[in-house]
């Protein structure tokens, strides 16, 4: 197995480095002259830590002072797991959600995280945000109330932005999604807890993911998280292929969206922004099978290297003869793979290079 | 049947039945977690309606997980399982399970986010007829009450007042 990394990028370099071990991805961002992005948390099973944060110090990156923004994508619990531990060691940064989580019903539903009924002590992406924002209160009271709201992305916030400076490139990190007409379909309504309390009250549409896309010089990227296609041209990645604004954009760079599910690979954008994308990476989601094989086949047909965080499928369970045979063609597989790491670097118009560390492989 | 010939089946029912108990002894399993309160409690002596002693089956649970589904499509849904068979801490697993093995009375409570109990296992009749068994029952929760519903919207107002931003483009409207 490749060693972990220790080198820190070059100021003038970008990095993309994604995690995951088929329970949830990280997405680690250097956006120029030592300064970091993070978007969204796991949990590294073997540290149980994220794997960010295990990254960044082992890179030497003092994440008190350095990571500048912490994005969570979306409430799912496959990209929050983790992130309070992540913004308690982030001090100074910049707290970035899903404009979706900007209403009194989404904090209904956080208030209430301690009241659904929750199994064996198992927590929600729910759960994650409650705590987050029990943290981001706790900062408040000690700062007399200085600590301010986190930033609520939709489509075209523009969410980093740093000035060329020394060499280094400017740097503009700017939201795809979600799309303001997605806001309105955002299920979160008090009247859905009338319901019987469940575990979890399902969260939302992925259409409400906030996507991104990284101009660093010449360089670009595109950060997908789970956004899907959209029912109409309001929603998912039809809204931001039909968006104006959206022009012009290109990427080199590609952080797949949805682990590569079908539902959220939208044809035409692989004519317009995604036509020259050269690297591509993909983190699996193992309780729904995906990347399934025929997404992958999908995904290198379009010409880019396709690197996988964890392609290796999860073992089977080996059961008593009894349970199995009470099970017939049922098949349990372990949840959690190994954890992978794909990192992307390239300098402003320069040609990107990868590097794969754990079970990261090229697909 | 001779009287003979059933005091001779219910003495071997009474042995299967005694050693099941035995095996299903947390002390002799050590890596067997007792169920949780709230999952029926599995039946090792008479079940059904027995009313004749051959009818009579011993029921031996040998695996139980909780679930939680992540997606249902078609004919199956995928879910993440965590073995009440096993200690604590064990990893989670996932299974893609027929829709068709969930009993047609929890068919309605099928949904992303649902929690069930699958419980696995054998029992065995007086005839020494072995069947396997997988049930999948979800489990039933409470409505909110009045008072919890209230404190939930206060609290929520609360944080919305903390950190919400009403004057943010595109805010999402409350309802």
């Amino acid at each position: 197995m490749t060693p972990a990394p220790k080198d820190k990028p070059a100021a003038d370099e970008l990095e993309v480095s994604l995690f995951g071990p088929g329970v949830g991805e990280s997405v680690v961002v250097h956006v120029g002259a030592g300064k970091w992005m993070v978007v969204d948390s796991c949990i590294d099973a073997d540290t149980a830590s994220p794997p960010a944060l295990t990254y960044l110090n082992e890179i030497g990156v003092d994440v008190a002072k350095d990571v500048d923004v912490l994005v969570v994508s979306h409430w799912h619990d496959d990209h929050t797991a983790g992130m309070t531990t992540l913004f308690k060691a982030c001090h100074r940064a910049r707290l970035v959600c899903s404009a979706a989580m900007n209403s009194q019903e989404f904090f209904t539903l956080v208030a209430a995280s301690t009241k659904i009924h929750l199994l064996a002590g198992r927590g929600s992406g729910i759960d994650e945000m409650a705590a987050l924002f029990g943290e981001l209160r706790a900062r408040r009271t000690k700062s007399g109330g200085r600590v301010v709201a986190p930033t609520y992305a939709l489509a075209n916030t523009i969410v980093h932005r740093s000035d060329s400076l020394d060499g280094v490139p400017a740097c503009v990190v700017e939201a795809l999604s979600p799309s303001s007409a997605s806001l309105s379909r955002a299920s979160l309504s008090v009247v859905r807890l009338m319901e019987p309390k469940k575990a979890l009250p399902s969260p939302g549409p992925n259409e409400l993911s906030v996507a991104l896309h990284v101009s660093f010089g010449e360089t670009e990227a595109v950060l997908a998280a789970d956004l899907e296609n959209g029912s109409s041209d309001a929603l998912g990645w039809r809204a931001v292929f039909a968006d104006d604004r959206n022009r012009g954009k290109g990427a080199t760079l590609l952080k797949v969206a949805h682990h590569g599910s079908k539902g959220a690979d939208h044809a035409p954008l692989f004519g317009g922004m995604l036509a020259n994308v050269q690297l591509a990476g993909v983190t699996p989601f193992n309780s729904c099978g995906l990347p399934t094989t025929a997404d992958i086949a999908r995904l290198k047909a379009r010409g880019a290297p396709v690197y996988h965080t964890s392609p290796q499928k999860p073992p089977k369970v080996r059961l008593d003869r009894g349970t199995e045979k009470a099970l017939g063609n049922t098949t349990i597989r372990e949840r959690r793979g190994k954890m992978g790491h794909v990192r992307f670097r390239c300098t402003s118009g320069g040609a990107p290079r990868v590097d794969l560390f754990g079970a990261a492989a090229e697909v | 049947m001779s009287a003979t010939s059933t005091s001779r089946q219910l003495a071997l029912f009474d042995e299967v039945t005694s050693s099941l108990k035995e095996w299903q002894r947390p002390a002799s399993r050590p890596n067997v977690a007792a169920p949780p309160a709230h999952v029926p409690p599995s039946r090792t002596a008479t079940i059904g309606s027995a009313n004749r002693a051959e009818d009579r089956r011993a029921q031996v649970i040998t695996h139980q997980w909780e679930g939680t589904v992540q997606s249902v499509s078609g004919d199956s849904f995928a879910a993440v399982l965590r073995s009440l068979s096993e200690q604590p801490g064990t990893s989670e697993k996932v299974a893609d399970i027929p829709v068709e093995d969930v009993s047609a009375d929890d068919r309605e409570l099928l949904s992303e986010g649902a929690v069930f109990y699958w419980t696995v296992g054998q029992s065995v009749s007086l005839r020494g007829t072995m069947e396997r068994f997988s049930s999948i029952r979800f489990r039933r929760l409470p409505l909110w009450s009045r008072k919890d519903l209230k404190q939930v919207a206060d609290d929520g107002a609360e944080l919305y007042n903390m950190f919400g931003d009403p004057g943010a483009e595109g805010q999402a409207s409350s309802r």
